[in-house]
């Protein structure tokens, strides 16, 4: 994967974003957040490496953007200390910190022109205050690097969403910060224009080197823009791991169910092969991988749709019959009924509703979970029909 | 049919409504510009001697100085307070902050004879002698409410991730007060000022008792109307229904000045 190390960017040395490159390492140690009776954020522990593009993931409430808004200082933890790079920051107002963030709805001043808003930062140290040449020098930088020039004099109101969305990129950044911290930056925006974005993020993380922290609740936003994703559910980390482990190896039944697209049978763990438990599902045994089962435990076993296969009736592990195939381009999208569940799998070519057909995945392509593991309500179809 | 002689039943009741509202203000301004000066339907003819009368009067002038200056400051003290208590009802959520808003806006329901005879108790306990402080006092406390209104209802919807993202930007407390919150409402404070001035400057209730021995314009108008009926009130009468204009007029270049950008954008 490219995106990890964007060498042409690290030759950039000298550049003053080249300092920010070796900073912006942010610990979170044990904070938690409570509002009254609800404990938005419970002993959250996180390590960043500088440099890093993280996105914070999860469903609404979760409480990860009262975590972005505790490293910003614009909520104060109930519990545990912030450090960025060794040095405990927890006690500090947002205004010495040195992280910025852009916000959801972007916060652009309204009585301000663009180049007022990005200038504001440089502005606001009335001891480190720069020189007039330098602040417009340093405007025109960050303007093109958001890809805005001349758009200097335009009223917040005169900027298109995704606009918006870039000035309020450039005036976190001129700050030049050791970490830009992201409150759903592509939330507001048109579908279309959210892959531009993405891209443009993508572009100014490898440009800059800055920490970059994002929360959303968009798995394919987490998944495709950063090296590093935590999950968050009801106020805890359930996962921190790279896109590839998050996708593949869901670590709880939470993040199997949170992300990435699936169906999940349930069985009882019946034995163990070369350590890899053993399921039965109403007489039908397989291996699948383990994420944390005991033997004669019940289990929910989740299988991606790209890992089943279509194949002749009476061979396969599981029999069903075709219910609907939906076209998508690169694939089409079929959903079989089998006694064990309702299977949803990819293949390229079309399959017929009522044709029988037999189901195949290779061995321990499945993830066996405890079913006592989940928080989570089951997603509708996409879980058990059968079973108990 | 029905709907026609319905629509026409409601069409009737507004022209009355308008007639009602309007008709004494046309008369005032009518007979302000009659040359009789007895007010006998129809007017006689046009004349502007009744200004020239009035502006000739030092009575007069003296008056509208007075009226002036009391509005002014009425319009300066009550913006400055109303603005810095709407800025704490707004921002602190605890049972205090909003016990005091009630407070601050209770004078409204007050009777204001009830806020004159109070002011005078006070006057004459605390030995104050009335002058041009005790006008701007008690108009302010006429005023306060109306102006807590208009600023506490902006406020609330004044969007307050702005400041949270000067504060992120590295803006201290201050700086975010000076160069974010008050520059975006000011549309709002102006307006609550101009409608200081407005009430200050047609207050005559209490005036009447805080003032003394000092005239102002609706205190002049009273005391001539009560000599005679005469048309230099109607004159004068005229001159209080543009000040109101003037003042809007004043605040409406400012705005437009100002970019305009009220509420806009914040949204977006």
């Amino acid at each position: 994967m490219g995106r990890v190390h964007d060498h042409e960017a690290e030759m950039r040395s000298g550049s003053p974003e080249a300092d920010a490159r070796e900073q912006g390492a942010l610990s979170v140690r044990g904070v938690s957040k409570r509002f009254g009776a609800v404990t938005a954020v419970d002993e959250v522990s996180l390590e960043l490496p500088a440099g890093v593009f993280f996105s914070l993931l999860g469903p609404s409430g979760c409480g990860k953007t009262t975590l972005l808004r505790m490293i910003a200082g614009l909520e104060q933890p109930d519990g545990g200390s912030i450090l960025v790079d060794g040095q405990d920051i927890t006690s500090q107002p947002p205004e010495r910190r040195p992280f910025n963030m852009v916000f959801q709805r972007y916060a652009l001043f309204p009585h301000l022109n663009v180049f007022d808003n990005v200038a504001f930062g440089l502005t606001t140290e009335r001891s480190s205050r720069p020189p007039k040449g330098e602040v417009t020098r340093r405007v025109a930088d960050m303007l093109r690097l958001v890809g805005l020039e001349g758009l200097e004099q335009r009223m917040p109101t005169q900027l298109s969403g995704g606009q918006a969305q870039r000035v309020s990129v450039a005036r976190a950044l001129i700050r030049q910060p050791r970490a830009l911290l992201l409150d759903e930056p592509m939330a507001a925006l048109d579908r279309n224009v959210r892959h531009q974005v993405r891209e443009e993020l993508l572009r100014i993380h490898a440009e800059t080197g800055t920490t970059f922290l994002m929360v959303t609740h968009d798995q394919d936003e987490a998944l495709s823009i950063s090296q590093l994703v935590g999950l968050m559910n009801e106020g805890k980390l359930e996962q921190v791991a790279d896109p590839e482990t998050m996708y593949h190896r869901p670590a709880t039944l939470f993040a199997a169910r949170f992300v990435g697209a699936g169906c999940f049978v349930s069985g009882r763990v019946v034995g163990r092969t070369d350590g890899a438990p053993e399921v039965d599902v109403q007489g039908i045994r397989f291996a699948a991988a383990d994420a944390g089962v005991a033997g004669g435990e019940e289990a929910q076993v989740l299988l991606r749709p790209q890992d089943l296969t279509l194949v002749d009736p009476g061979s396969g592990r599981v029999q069903g019959s075709v219910e609907t195939c939906t076209f998508f381009g690169a694939y089409y999208a079929i959903t079989v009924r089998t006694p064990i569940a309702l299977l949803r799998l990819h293949e390229p070519r079309a399959a017929h509703p009522g044709a029988s057909v037999g189901v195949d995945w290779p061995a321990t392509a499945g993830i066996a979970y405890p079913t006592s593991g989940g928080t989570a309500e089951p997603a509708a179809e996409d879980n058990v029909l059968g079973g108990e | 049919m029905a709907a026609r002689v319905r629509r026409n039943w409601l069409g009737l009741t507004c022209v009355a409504l308008l007639v009602f509202l309007y008709a004494p203000l046309v008369i005032a301004v009518v007979y302000a510009f009659n040359d009789s000066r007895r007010l006998t339907w129809p007017p006689t003819g046009f004349s502007l001697k009744w200004f020239n009368e009035i502006f000739s009067d030092d009575l007069f002038s003296k008056a509208l100085t007075t009226s002036v200056i009391a509005a002014t400051l009425t319009a300066v003290v009550a913006g400055i307070i109303g603005t810095a208590a709407a800025i704490v009802f707004t921002r602190r959520r605890s049972r205090t902050a909003r016990a005091l808003e009630g407070f601050g806006l209770l004078p409204v329901m007050l009777p204001p004879l009830f806020i004159a005879i109070g002011l005078v108790a006070t006057m004459n306990v605390a030995n104050i002698s009335p002058a041009m402080w005790t006008i701007v006092v008690g108009h302010t406390l006429v005023a306060i409410p109306f102006v807590l209104v208009v600023i506490v209802a902006r406020l609330r919807t004044f969007d307050v991730e702005l400041e949270s993202a000067a504060r992120d930007l590295g803006a201290g407390p201050r700086q975010v007060l000076l160069r974010i919150t008050l520059p975006i409402v000011a549309p709002a404070v102006l307006g609550a000022m101009l409608l200081a001035f407005a009430i200050s400057f047609d207050e005559v209730l209490i005036t009447n008792f805080t003032s003394g021995t000092q005239s102002t314009v609706p205190l002049y108008v009273l005391g001539r109307l009560r000599r005679f009926i005469d048309p230099g009130a109607n004159a004068v009468a005229t001159i209080l229904l543009l000040v109101p204009w003037i003042a809007l007029a004043i605040g409406a270049l400012f705005l437009r000045r100002s970019g305009g950008s009220r509420a806009v954008g914040e949204s977006a």
